[in-house]
């Protein structure tokens, strides 16, 4: 009870975007479906068991970002964590799903972002943060500097009946996941029983979202082969800058808002540029989330403003 | 390697990707010499960013890479190849039906990579 809860006044202190219901779990055959703000009635997860729980992803925070797309790009993070903080919220985890920072030629310069990145998400009152690479952190060099100051790139870990699977489809600049990673990938999750959750966090959409804006994994369609063995399989990903939700078979696909600027809707414009920024609305667009995992339903995700209102 | 297009974009063109080390043209449809367009790559443009060719007309595309590994995709067309330097790659396309195709770099190659695209015009 102590994590409802938690929840609840998690949700109550901060203002409540988009919600969906992500239904990839047993019991829950339906897509995804967006709602408008529901504040959570009725909605699935509210019926919480001993394993329940929530976490928080951030994605695309591109520390180190200077332009007019966002004007306070030096402080967009660190107000997120700041409303994290102050709401008091309990996630069992938070996960940053990719571009940290902003890409640099400079090896130097590089690692000094991701050093005051780390300095600035130190400051959560979250023990377990866990980081993942984007184009920006680690295409340039593979993903050195990246498991010099996060570890590796990729990984997994079990959470209250939960496999997660953390993919790298990044440290390759072609976008690739790569032959040695796919067999990892197979491996990692032949002992998951076909019909236990699997969250699967990565950075760049597994599936062919949009290739002419590169919102695509290059190798994709062979992790999503692997995937659909499983039946309850869920991915978390980042990469686009905007909430997004897919089904590609039975695997359900959300990418998260940015911590930088929005890109319009794949496809809508003829080239693709962040979204302009308004003065009169200042940090519009961007957020993050919390997914609530209740294994029993489904998934609860969240879409919440970078400053509380 | 040969790598044609996507069933579905069959009536669209007739395409062969020739990656360096291979020698000699691929074979293709659309007979006669075909139109040699060159494309140099850089971070973050190529030049020419627009590129014309006529329909039913065979092309070869050279491109070339001036300073680091680029890539060159052609979604709507199926096609794509990896531009790496002191190794020129060659498309060879025979475009089938008339329209504006978008390229872009597909290979992370820094700040302005999101920048690094162009236009394949298929005239009537």
């Amino acid at each position: 009870m102590r994590e409802e809860w938690t929840r609840r006044d998690f949700m109550r202190l901060l203002s409540v975007g988009g919600v969906v219901f992500a239904s990839g779990l047993p019991g829950c055959a339906a897509p995804a479906r967006p709602a408008k703000a529901a504040q959570g009635t009725g909605a699935p997860g509210r019926a919480l068991g001993a394993e329940d729980f929530f976490f928080l992803q951030l994605s695309d925070t591109h520390w180190g970002f200077r332009g007019d797309p966002n004007p306070e790009a030096d402080v967009t993070l660190k107000k997120a964590v700041a409303t994290i903080n102050a709401s008091g919220a309990a996630p069992d985890f938070v996960v940053f799903t990719g571009d940290l920072t902003q890409t640099t030629e400079d090896p130097k310069e590089r690692r000094r972002r991701m050093q005051e990145f780390k300095e600035i998400v130190r400051e959560l009152k979250v023990t377990d943060v866990r980081f993942i690479p984007g184009e920006h952190d680690a295409s340039l060099d593979n993903g050195e500097a990246f498991r010099e100051l996060f570890g590796e790139t990729r990984y997994s870990f079990e959470h209250k009946g939960v496999h997660f699977v953390a993919l790298d489809n990044v440290s390759d600049p072609t976008g690739s996941l790569g032959d040695a990673q796919l067999d990892w990938l197979a491996k990692d999750i032949a002992s998951v029983p076909p019909d236990s959750p699997i969250v699967v966090l990565a950075h760049r959409p597994l599936f062919a979202l949009y290739p002419n804006w590169d919102w695509t994994t290059r190798d994709g369609t062979r992790a999503l082969a692997v995937l659909e063995r499983h039946q309850n399989v869920t991915v978390f990903y980042g990469h686009i800058h905007q909430e997004h939700h897919h089904q590609t078979g039975a695997i359900q696909h959300h990418a998260a808002r940015s911590l930088v600027f929005p890109l319009p809707a794949p496809g809508s414009v003829p080239k693709k540029a962040p979204v302009p920024w308004d003065p009169a609305k200042p940090f519009q667009g961007l957020g993050y989330r919390s997914i609530e995992a209740t294994p029993a339903k489904g998934y609860r995700v969240d879409e919440l403003p970078v400053v509380s209102s | 390697m040969i790598r044609l297009a996507p069933s579905s974009l069959a009536a669209t063109l007739l395409v062969a990707v020739v990656p360096s080390g291979c020698t000699g043209p691929a074979r293709s449809a659309g007979g006669a010499t075909p139109t040699i367009i060159e494309i140099q790559a850089r971070k973050f443009a190529f030049s020419p960013a627009v590129i014309h060719l006529k329909k039913d007309v065979r092309a070869k595309l050279i491109l070339l890479s001036l300073d680091r590994v680029h890539g060159l995709s052609v979604p709507g067309l199926g096609i794509r190849a990896d531009i790496i330097p002191g190794r020129p790659a060659t498309i060879e396309i025979t475009p089938k039906a008339a329209g504006v195709f978008e390229f872009e770099c597909d290979v992370f190659c820094g700040e302005g990579h999101e920048g690094m695209t162009g236009e394949l015009v298929i005239d009537p």
